[in-house]
């Protein structure tokens, strides 16, 4: 073997790791060549050096960050799937924790956003959706961040705010007055709940509505002009009960010299919603959980707070309603599957299978607490729709 | 720790005991961080990774069968995780390993000073380490991952195989690769004292 033929083999030589045939060779030839051999000499060093690298220690903040993670991630939703049963906090915190899970998701993104990765346009690439039936430069003069009205192309049930009623499509601009507030996901249904409208060729985006004159100069509005709406509705729909809309987030970062402080100081002055501290190295995250119907006066306020900064929100929205039809889908599967299996067990009354039989019976159990698990998640899921959250992060300045 | 009570505690955590899962990983979450720390360069990232590949298992324990033990699954998750990050961010410069595999004739002839004078006299000890980081933050995160695994984990190449999906040969050469590339950047560091220096040319008899 010459040395090109033993230079490759010589990590694994080092490493004890050749074969019985590949190794006599090596050292064969290591033995008559010592540009080889010196080879092996600077990888072990090599090695050697990587090796005394000392181990580092964990950040002291590391411990308290993950567990507030880790929380938030309770109930892990569409995973581990029997995490549910272990759900017995408080009630008054059941009502955030899907909504943190959500704010957990968001997080990752501002965290992104500080760091890693650009902010991706949201509804931008959806924008053909929302114009079935409404002219683009109406929509383009939307200013309605957290307002998500109804397609109008099914009976919608409860729209107590628009002047104009009725199945037709409402000409944006003709329905001046719209109550931002009221336009919240909860207190429209649109066609997903609707038997049948999942299956009409119209998507379910929703039509912008009329301006709305808007009370407040709300910040930024949803980027772009369209309504990101729910891209699933057949399988929701199935489920007949829910409106798959979307949740709204907003975000801002604001460079700061004390983010801590400075962090504390709007804190206090949201004090009406529950507002969350997630510290991250030298970074203060502040999410704040709305009511979705007081979304936009959050905004409003949280922007007027923000104008001190020279920061506004991004609002974004969440695709809530995607995360639903898959939990549906899944209860759907998994009662399909506990169903055929307990029709099995029916069947078979041969005692001379007893322990398949047990088995079987024990898999139908998990397969019960799986479907009880899911079925918690999607409830939560729902709630998550009627709460929106703000996340705003300081970050400290660079040093110079 | 003994096996029965890490499967208890898994049994905990997957039903959403987040205490029980803390305890599961406590033991384990100092090499992930290493692992991390190494793989990323700086503690934010770290911190970041680690925590993420932390979450990433919890939500996917229910996945968790107890086929392996829990740490080699978990530091699968972990390494996948880590991957996953480097990937993303794809920041880091890149180095050609396949340039410095070829340069195998005659290029270790480059001078190394007095073998007496060690690295550590070569550069302060701080610079030493950041300069050994610094080098193996300039591989392809592939490579990183199977020398971090090796180096600092003393993972066999078995395991590295497991955790990473990868079959024995690719770890082999992947590590084969890692390892010549950093050996390059050291010698041109002159980190290395290499006992026998000469210049072999290509086409001479390196056999006797």
């Amino acid at each position: 073997m010459n040395c090109d033929g033993v230079r490759p083999l010589l990590s694994a030589y080092i490493d004890q790791e050749l074969s019985g045939g590949e190794l006599l060779r090596v050292e064969r030839h290591l033995r008559r060549c010592h540009w080889c051999a010196a080879e092996v000499d600077a990888l072990r060093q090599t090695v050697a050096l990587v090796a005394s690298l000392d181990e580092v220690e964990l950040p002291a903040t590391f411990h308290a960050e993950l567990h507030q993670r880790l929380i938030s991630e309770d109930p892990p939703i569409a995973k581990a799937r029997r995490a549910g049963r272990g759900r017995s906090r408080l009630p008054s915190f059941r009502r955030w924790a899907i909504p943190a899970a959500a704010a957990a998701a968001l997080v990752i993104g501002v965290a992104g956003l500080n760091r890693l990765a650009p902010p991706e346009p949201q509804a931008e690439p959806r924008h053909g959706d929302t114009v079935a039936v409404v002219p683009d430069d109406h929509v383009a003069t939307e200013e309605v961040p957290g307002t998500v009205s109804p397609p109008d192309t099914s009976d919608v049930t409860e729209q107590p705010h628009h002047p104009v009623n009725g199945p037709e499509e409402q000409p944006p601009s003709s329905t001046g007055g719209v109550n931002n507030q009221s336009d919240d996901p909860l207190t429209e249904q649109p066609e997903p709940g609707a038997p049948g409208a999942g299956e009409t060729d119209l998507p379910p985006a929703s039509g912008e509505e009329g301006p709305a004159d808007p009370p407040t100069p709300l910040g930024p509005t949803r980027p772009g002009s369209g309504v990101t709406t729910a891209s699933v509705s057949g399988e929701t729909g199935e489920q007949g009960e829910l409106p798959p809309e979307p949740q709204f987030s907003a975000m801002a970062e604001v460079t700061v010299a004390n983010p801590g402080a400075e962090a504390e100081q709007v804190r206090m002055r949201l004090a009406q919603w529950r507002v969350r501290e997630n510290g991250r190295i030298g970074t203060v995250e502040l999410q704040i959980f709305v009511p979705a119907d007081d979304f936009q006066e959050a905004v409003a306020l949280v922007n007027s707070e923000l104008s001190a900064y020279g920061a506004q929100l991004a609002v974004q929205e969440k695709d809530v309603a995607s995360q639903l039809a898959e939990t549906a889908e899944r209860i759907a599967a998994l009662a399909e599957e506990r169903d055929a299996l307990a029709a099995r067990l029916e069947g078979e009354g041969g005692e001379d299978r007893l322990e398949e039989r047990e088995l079987a019976e024990q898999e139908l159990a998990e397969l019960e607490q799986q479907l009880a698990t899911e079925r918690t998640n999607y409830e939560n899921l729902r709630e998550a729709v009627e709460t929106s959250v703000i996340v705003l992060t300081f970050k400290p300045q660079p040093a110079q | 720790m003994s096996k029965s009570l890490d499967e208890l505690l898994v049994e905990r955590a997957k039903r959403g005991d987040v205490e029980a899962f803390e305890k599961l990983i406590s033991q384990h979450e100092k090499t992930v961080y290493n692992i991390a720390f190494r793989l990323t360069g700086n503690h934010e990232d770290a911190s970041d990774v680690a925590q993420e590949a932390f979450i990433r298992a919890y939500s996917s324990l229910a996945d968790f069968r107890g086929d392996s033990s829990f740490a080699t699954w978990l530091y699968r998750i972990v390494n996948n995780a880590c991957l996953d990050e480097l990937r993303r961010r794809k920041r880091q410069k890149v180095t050609y390993l396949d340039q410095t595999v070829e340069m195998e004739d005659g290029e270790v002839s480059r001078q190394i000073a007095d073998p007496s004078d060690g690295p550590e006299q070569a550069l302060e000890r701080v610079e030493l380490r950041r300069a050994v980081q610094e080098s193996i933050l300039q591989l392809d995160e592939e490579y990183r991952v199977v020398l971090v695994m090796r180096e600092l984990l003393g993972y066999s190449y078995n395991e590295i195989a497991e955790a990473l999906d990868l079959n024995l040969g690719t770890v082999k050469s992947r590590l084969s690769r890692a390892r010549g590339a950093l050996k390059e950047k050291f010698m041109s560091l002159e980190l290395l004292s290499p006992k026998v220096v000469y210049s072999p040319r290509r086409g001479k008899a390196h056999e006797l």
